[in-house]
C-alpha cells in the first residue's frame, strides 16, 4: 500500500517535471523566435502604409508631365508627336534644364 | 507703246492693294509667332501667368491658331488651371483631331482633375493606334493606380518599363502597385531595380523600408528608412521616416 502510494506521488512528480520543462521549452522557443513584424511594429507599418497609399508617393514624369511647347521658340509639331509615340521616353528637346528619365526624386 | 504703259500702270496699281494685303498679312502672321516664342520662352523661365498672357494676345489676332492654343493649355496646367487647360487641349483636337500631343496632354489633365476613367479612354486609344508609347503607358499605369486598380497599374508600368529598361520612374511605380497587390517579393525586385539605376532615390529606399517590415527585418527597415531620410529633400518624407524608425525601436 505504501509502495504503491510512493509509486504514484513518483509517477506525479515526474509529470509535473514534464510539463514544466515543455512550458519552459515553448517559453524559450517563442522568445526566440522571430515576431512578426505586424506585431513588433505595427505603428510603423502603419505610417509606412499610409505614406504608401499616398498619391504623392507616386513617380509621375514631372517635370515631363506634359509633350512640351510646339510653334515658333518650342519643338515642332512633328517631334511633339513623337515624344507620344516613341518607345522611349523623350522630353526637354528645347535642352531647357538636366532633365533626366533615370532620375527619380 | 503709251498704251503699254497704260495697261502696265493699271496692273502695278491694282496689284498695290494686294501687295499691301500680303504685307499686312506677313506682319500679322509675325506678330503672332513672336508672340508665341515670347509666350514659350516665359513658360519655361517659369513664368506661366505671363505665358498666358501672350499666348491670349497670339489668339485675339490669330482664333483657332493651334500652337497658341497647345501652349496656353500647357501653361494653364502649369498653374493648376485643370479646367481651362482641358478646354484649350479639347479646342486643338476639334481643329486637328489627329494631333496625338494634345490628346495625351488631355489625358494627363484628366488625371489631374480626378477624371480616370476618361483618362484611362485617352490613353487606351494611345494604345490601341501606338501599342509601343511608353508614355501612354506609364501614364495609363498611374490611372489604373490611382482609381485603385494596382493589378493593371502593374501590367502598364512593366510595359513601359520593359520598353525603357532605364525608365527609373516605371521600375519604382512598378514596385509601389506590387506592394499594394502584396506582392513584397515582386515589389522588392523591382525597388532594387530602381536603385540600381538610380542610388540616390529617396522614395525607393522608403518603399524598402516597407518592404522589410512587412517582411519582419527590422534591422534593415531601419537601414533604409534612415537612408530615405538622409536622401530624402522632402521634409515631410524626412520627418515621417524618423518617426516610423522611432516607432521599431531598438
Amino acid at each position: 500500500m505504501r509502495r504503491a502510494m510512493t509509486t504514484g506521488f513518483f509517477i506525479s512528480l515526474v509529470r509535473w517535471a514534464v510539463a514544466g520543462l515543455v512550458l519552459c521549452a515553448a517559453g524559450a522557443t517563442f522568445a526566440r523566435a522571430p515576431q512578426p513584424a505586424d506585431a513588433a511594429a505595427p505603428n510603423a507599418i502603419t505610417l509606412a502604409d499610409k505614406a504608401l497609399n499616398s498619391p504623392s508617393m507616386l513617380a509621375d514624369e514631372s517635370p515631363y508631365e506634359l509633350i512640351d511647347p510646339v510653334g515658333p521658340g518650342g519643338i515642332s509639331q512633328d517631334e511633339a508627336k513623337t515624344e507620344v509615340t516613341s518607345s522611349t521616353m523623350m522630353g526637354g528637346l528645347l535642352g531647357d534644364g538636366n532633365r533626366s528619365f533615370t532620375g527619380g526624386y | 507703246m503709251r498704251r503699254l504703259a497704260i495697261v502696265a500702270l493699271v496692273v502695278a496699281l491694282g496689284l498695290v492693294p494686294l501687295g499691301m494685303a500680303s504685307a499686312d498679312g506677313f506682319f500679322h502672321h509675325l506678330r503672332v509667332d513672336s508672340l508665341i516664342n515670347d509666350g514659350i520662352t516665359l513658360y519655361h523661365s517659369g513664368d506661366y501667368q505671363g505665358s498666358v498672357n501672350n499666348l491670349n494676345d497670339a489668339l485675339s489676332l490669330s482664333t483657332d491658331n493651334m500652337d497658341a492654343l497647345y501652349d496656353r493649355g500647357l501653361a494653364f496646367y502649369a498653374l493648376g488651371k485643370y479646367d481651362e487647360a482641358a478646354a484649350d487641349f479639347k479646342h486643338c483636337l476639334q481643329v486637328q483631331p489627329e494631333f496625338v500631343p494634345a490628346l495625351f496632354n488631355l489625358g494627363v489633365t484628366q488625371i489631374a482633375l480626378g477624371e480616370l476613367d476618361d483618362a484611362k479612354t485617352i490613353f487606351q486609344q494611345i494604345i490601341a493606334a501606338h501599342p509601343t508609347s511608353v508614355r501612354a503607358h506609364f501614364d495609363m499605369g498611374l490611372s489604373n493606380y490611382m482609381s485603385g486598380q494596382a493589378d493593371k497599374a502593374v501590367d502598364q508600368f512593366a510595359v513601359a518599363s520593359f520598353l525603357h529598361p532605364q525608365y527609373v520612374q516605371a521600375h519604382y511605380d512598378k514596385a509601389l502597385a506590387e506592394y499594394r497587390t502584396g506582392n513584397l517579393v515582386a515589389a522588392d525586385a523591382d525597388a532594387s531595380a530602381a536603385l540600381k539605376l538610380n542610388d540616390q532615390y529617396a522614395r525607393a529606399y522608403f518603399l524598402r523600408g516597407a518592404i522589410r517590415l512587412r517582411q519582419g527585418n527590422d534591422a534593415d527597415a531601419k537601414a533604409a528608412f534612415a537612408t530615405a531620410a538622409k536622401l530624402s529633400t522632402d521634409p515631410v518624407l524626412k520627418s515621417l521616416c524618423t518617426q516610423i524608425i522611432a516607432q521599431i525601436g531598438a
